[in-house]
């Protein structure tokens, strides 16, 4: 630490900085080059992190940055996400820095600061997909907080008792193969997870696309979800519901706990957060979880996909956004503020269990124990090995939030058997542009 | 500056004023606060709201003027008017047997009876109980593989039905949550009405031979119309503005089947989409205005009888 007298970090003290380009490209972050400076970083930063366990965990790790940075006082609230649009619209109260989920992130984007210069020295340290779902129009506009491979949760004492292996559950051909054998044996099963409720179809349906490399708009902001990705999609809920193997719920409601519990569900494809059910919310069937890449759709596809994922971002109407960097940077783009972000702590004593970082330097540091849930598979070596291969090329619409209302209210006509696939793809699209594009 | 009526001639504009005002100004000094609030909170962000329904705007940037294309597209919308569908669907269900059976329950627990102060109390107590959890227990009991309504209905031999997950079945399974929650309101009002009437009317009536039936309907009824209105004007607007319990316990699915008028502005709004929500909320405020103005009208015109 300098032993400069302190001084108060101006506006103007960070152009210059920022104006000292050729030396700053020789070091690694502002916070080094501030340093390097000799300017003392002070001030007060508000940061708003969602209301529950994230707010408890970053809350956990502040006194570990007021080590590096004594002299930034963090202002630490709890919020409900859905109250950041409406502050940065109305421009009072701005915090510093905020929580956001990735989905919801392009409806706020003009209102957030570009960060781009700023992480540009990390941008090859973080998963590729999170550097995608963070900029607009070639402005990065978030620091990635986590990032939720998808991969396959299934019952391993079902499958072994019935004699499936699930190494040869390779496509999701086989999943649904799978899934007839078991309902073969056991009438009473509906082995497939299949999701109702519409906000999270389309966060399950937009993951299956992401695995096949698709979106639901292209680079160019066009709609592209009438095409064979998606098609294979559909087509796939159809088969499954067709075959009576598709399990109807909605993910942490009552149905889909007991379903869970009394080995009617057996397979469940979705985001590393499927584990919070396991853990915390499954009482017989604790422990005899397992995972599994994603079956793929097609030779040598993606095993995985991302399913959810956060960042933090630094609105442009916030009182200190150098000092709000500064405190993402050492949290989110550090090992030693990851660890102390996602490793074991007070809140989880064996550290996160249903998320992994977007920084991957973290990775070679073991941050969660081995989750007695899954009874006791490497899940955090699982999922940062897989984690690699989401597929980057993916786009969120700036209407993401609304797409429920069509996209997700036409697969739920779907699974009632009322359109077909392909109809589920036209007609959504004729809605998303009536209605979303116009 | 007095605040008393003065007998000055006006010499001056402000004098003037004074006079103008009735010669005092503390009467509209005592009711300025009302009005400085109103103003800020009340009336400013309705007319800001009324500008931009004029607007294309994302929260940011300049709003774009655009005339009347939000209403117009509004107007021609199916979201839109499936919204409007579904509330008064909604509205069916629930008011028209909730304000009637308020009536009902109201006049039995104004009779001496057993245990009256406990039933009502138990008839408000789901009032008073967050939403949020009530829809938990919807959703426990309406779940249609493991929910206790349809083990029940299975005892029976009746096949399970999926209440919350099929559009013939979900607005009714949402309605019978609202009936179920907001009825011990509904007594209460006609409670506190029934109080009011005086006892000798019914005295009366009962010199005159009427019976019980005949009261009900011929003294009770007829005297709780200015609180029946009250409470199908109150019950119109929360059944119009129903947003939180679609949105814990259906998300407005399936297939829009449970996206009421106000759940609806709130996606609008929640996607930043914020002139065509201003637009959706002025043409909700018409029809609520339209609304009120019958009953209101209803009302006066059973006064004049």
């Amino acid at each position: 630490m300098s032993s400069q007298p302190l001084k108060k970090l101006s506006r103007r003290d960070m152009l210059k900085l920022l104006g000292i380009g050729a030396a700053g490209a020789m070091m690694p972050s502002l916070g080094s080059r501030i340093l390097a400076q000799g300017i003392e970083p002070v001030g007060e930063i508000t940061i708003w992190d969602r209301a529950g366990d994230l707010f408890q965990v970053i809350d956990a790790a502040i006194p570990a940055f007021n080590e590096k940075y004594p002299d930034i006082i963090v202002n630490h609230q709890a919020f409900e996400t859905s109250e950041l649009a409406p502050t940065l619209v109305s421009g009072v109260n701005v915090p510093d820095g905020a929580f956001i989920e990735d989905e919801f992130q392009g409806t706020i984007s003009q209102h957030l600061l570009d960060i781009t210069e700023w992480m540009q020295p990390y941008v090859d340290d973080l998963v590729n997909y999170k550097v995608a779902v963070n900029t607009y129009d070639g402005q990065i506009k978030g620091i990635p907080y986590d990032v939720d491979p998808a991969m396959l949760f299934y019952r391993a004492d079902i499958l072994e008792e019935n004699g499936i292996n699930i190494d040869d559950i390779v496509t999701y051909d086989d999943l649904i193969d799978a899934a007839v054998k078991l309902k073969e044996a056991n009438p009473e099963m509906y082995p497939i997870h299949m999701e109702t409720t519409p906000g999270l179809i389309v966060l399950w349906v937009s993951m299956l696309a992401n695995q096949q490399d698709a979106s639901i708009i292209d680079a160019n902001g066009e709609l592209s979800i009438e095409t064979d990705e998606f098609l294979n999609i559909m087509n796939f809920i159809k088969k499954a519901i067709d075959a009576d193997v598709a399990n109807m719920s909605s993910f942490v409601q009552p149905g889909d706990i007991a379903a869970c519990d009394q080995d009617i569900q057996v397979f469940y494809p979705w985001a590393i957060w499927f584990n919070y059910q396991v853990d915390a919310l499954l009482n017989e069937s604790r422990g005899k979880w397992r995972v599994a890449p994603l079956p793929v759709w097609s030779e040598n596809g993606a095993r995985t996909a991302s399913m959810g994922g956060s960042s933090f971002v630094i609105p442009a109407g916030g009182a200190n956004p150098e000092l709000a960097w500064l405190f993402y940077e050492y949290m989110m783009l550090t090992v030693e503020g990851i660890s102390a972000a996602f490793g074991p702590n007070e809140i989880y004593p064996g550290g996160i269990t249903t998320v992994i970082p977007a920084y991957k330097p973290a990775f070679d540091v073991h941050l969660m124990e081995n989750p007695e849930s899954l009874g006791g598979q490497d899940l955090y070596t699982f999922a940062t090995e897989l984690v690699n291969e989401i597929p980057s090329n993916y786009y969120f619409p700036t209407w993401y939030s609304q797409l429920a209302d069509f996209l997700g209210a036409n697969v739920q006509r779907l699974q009632a058997g009322e359109i077909t696939p392909e109809e589920v793809l036209s007609r959504s699209a004729s809605e998303i542009r009536s209605n979303l594009m116009r | 500056m007095s605040l008393k009526p003065t007998n000055a001639t006006a010499s001056g504009p402000i004098d003037r004023l004074r006079l103008w005002l009735g010669g005092s100004y503390a009467p509209y000094l005592y009711i300025a606060p009302f009005f400085i609030v109103f103003l800020a909170f009340g009336f400013y962000p309705l007319a800001y709201a009324f500008q931009l329904s004029f607007t294309s705007w994302r929260g940011a940037g300049i709003p774009e003027f655009i005339g009347l294309e939000n209403y117009t597209f509004l107007l021609q919308n199916d979201f839109f008017w499936n919204s409007i569908f579904n509330s008064a669907v909604l509205w069916v269900l629930i008011v028209p047997v909730q304000t009637l059976m308020a009536i009902f329950i109201a006049s039995m627990l104004s009779r001496p009876l057993w245990f009256r102060s406990f039933f009502r109390v138990t008839f408000l107590i789901p009032y008073l109980v967050p939403l949020v959890a009530i829809a938990q227990v919807w959703l426990i009991l309406f779940d249609s593989d493991f929910g206790a309504i349809n083990t029940l209905l299975g005892a029976i031999g009746i096949e399970p039905i999926g209440w919350l997950t099929t559009g013939a079945w979900a607005k009714p399974t949402m309605a019978l949550l609202v009936f179920w929650k907001n009825s011990g309101f509904a007594i209460l009002i006609m409670l506190a009405a029934i109080q009011n009437i005086p006892l000798d009317v019914y005295e009366a009536a009962a010199l005159d031979g009427a019976n019980g039936f005949q009261k009900f309907f011929r003294i009770t009824v007829p005297l709780l119309r200015r609180s029946i209105s009250f409470y199908v004007i109150i019950a119109t607007l929360g059944v119009l503005q129903m947003y939180a319990e679609p949105y814990v316990l259906t998300e407005g699915g399936p297939y829009n089947s449970t996206m009421t008028a106000g759940y609806a502005l709130y996606r609008y709004t929640q996607n930043l989409d914020l002139g065509t929500g201003a637009a959706n909320s002025f043409l909700l405020m018409i029809i609520v205005v339209i609304l009120s103005a019958v009953m209101l009208k209803m009302m006066s015109g059973n006064d004049e009888d």
